[in-house]
């Protein structure tokens, strides 16, 4: 009888202690997201756009903005050798 | 090499090397990046979300995707290039599509400086202040150069405007005269020579100063810069252009090669261009 009673209280017991612990992880992951939505001009999610998915390009990947980010690598000039094709101007 | 040329986000667009089917989708990326980010189109997403009531805004993947990049730009340019200066722009007068831009006798009025650390984003949902009006064209042409040109299989090139990247060599003229290769990536330049406009007699420009809300004052007419992308090589000139005679060494900085037209036509060139260069000029 009391046996039964003491296997009743542990099984309550490591209920509330599993209550517990799931309630400690979501509460872990709320505030993770929440400290992304709230840091100053944040955005919290880094996946590529789904639209442009037939689109591969390059810049988005590193940290810092001008860093060097694929094999596409940085830019490079050299002297012109032929008459222009197209010009650059402020548009 | 076949050259295929449409008109697209206030400008001509020129791509180089890709097959009419190739040419055809890339005309569609353009206008439909246009659908989606154009301040002058009441349909399109970005003034969909300028006119959402309170704070909070639904954007979907591509919105929120482009926003993301206008954040970095902005972090990456210490505020500089910023994506919440739609009301300072409006206000120096540039309310429309720039060909049905007229001088108007009354003066221009001054913005609210840049406020992009305001901006929250993440899981298809934008939170700006009540009334901000966000402008992500700092970064849609570029970006759209760069994922165009992807679109093109083998060696080719896309222009708009005047903003380029290139797979395979090009020869570019220069603002002020002069010529460069790219040999790599993509080249960008950004002024105030030809998008502006006057109020109350004085000249007005696109690239506000993010610290006033109005106008750059640059020395600068016209910022030409290289880099890995036309993203990058975009930002970077408007960069360079705002901060004014700090442009050149802020380039050196992150190894960017630029070339600074002042206004009397003179132009300089940073150390990491004149490395590209040997002899110090573009060609002739």
């Amino acid at each position: 009888m009391s046996g039964s009673r003491i296997a009743a209280a542990r099984a309550r017991a490591a209920s509330a202690k599993a209550v517990l612990l799931a309630s400690a992880v979501l509460v872990f992951f709320a505030a993770l997201v929440l400290a992304a939505w709230t840091r100053p001009g944040s955005s919290a999610a880094k996946g590529r756009s789904a639209v442009t998915s037939n689109v591969a390009s390059s810049s988005d990947s590193s940290d810092s903005f001008f860093d060097e980010t694929d094999d596409s690598g940085a830019g490079a000039i050299a002297p012109s050798q032929s008459t222009p094709q197209v010009a650059t101007s402020s548009s | 090499m076949s050259s295929h040329h449409f008109p697209a986000m206030g400008c001509q667009v020129a791509v180089g090397g890709a097959t009419s089917n190739e040419a055809a989708r890339i005309e569609e990326l353009f206008h439909e990046r246009d659908r989606m980010f154009s301040r002058f189109r009441a349909d399109s997403e970005l003034s969909r979300v300028n006119r959402a009531p309170g704070e909070l805004a639904r954007v979907s993947s591509e919105f929120e995707a482009m926003a993301r990049r206008a954040l970095r730009a902005a972090a990456s340019t210490g505020g500089l290039v910023d994506p919440t200066l739609g009301e300072a722009v409006e206000a120096a007068g540039y309310d429309r599509d720039f060909d049905e831009l007229a001088d108007h006798p009354e003066p221009a009025l001054t913005g609210p400086p840049g406020r992009w650390r305001s901006l929250r984003l993440g899981h298809g949902l934008l939170s700006r202040p009540q009334g901000l009006r966000i402008d992500l064209n700092g970064v849609v042409k570029g970006r759209t150069v760069d994922d165009a040109l992807c679109l093109i299989g083998g060696d080719g090139y896309v222009s708009a405007g005047g903003d380029l990247a290139t797979r395979g060599t090009l020869d570019v003229e220069l603002p002020g005269g002069g010529a460069v290769r790219v040999v790599h990536g993509g080249l960008a330049t950004s002024g105030s020579a030809r998008r502006r406009w006057q109020r109350a007699g004085l000249w007005q420009h696109h690239l506000i100063d993010p610290r006033r809300g109005r106008p750059s004052e640059s020395p600068w007419l016209e910022v030409t810069v290289s880099a890995g992308t036309c993203l990058q090589a975009d930002v970077a000139a408007k960069a360079a252009f705002l901060l004014g005679l700090g442009g050149p060494a802020w380039l050196d900085a992150r190894g960017l090669p630029g070339r600074f037209l002042f206004r009397e036509g003179r132009t300089l060139t940073n150390l990491a261009w004149r490395r590209s260069i040997p002899r110090g000029e573009a060609a002739a």
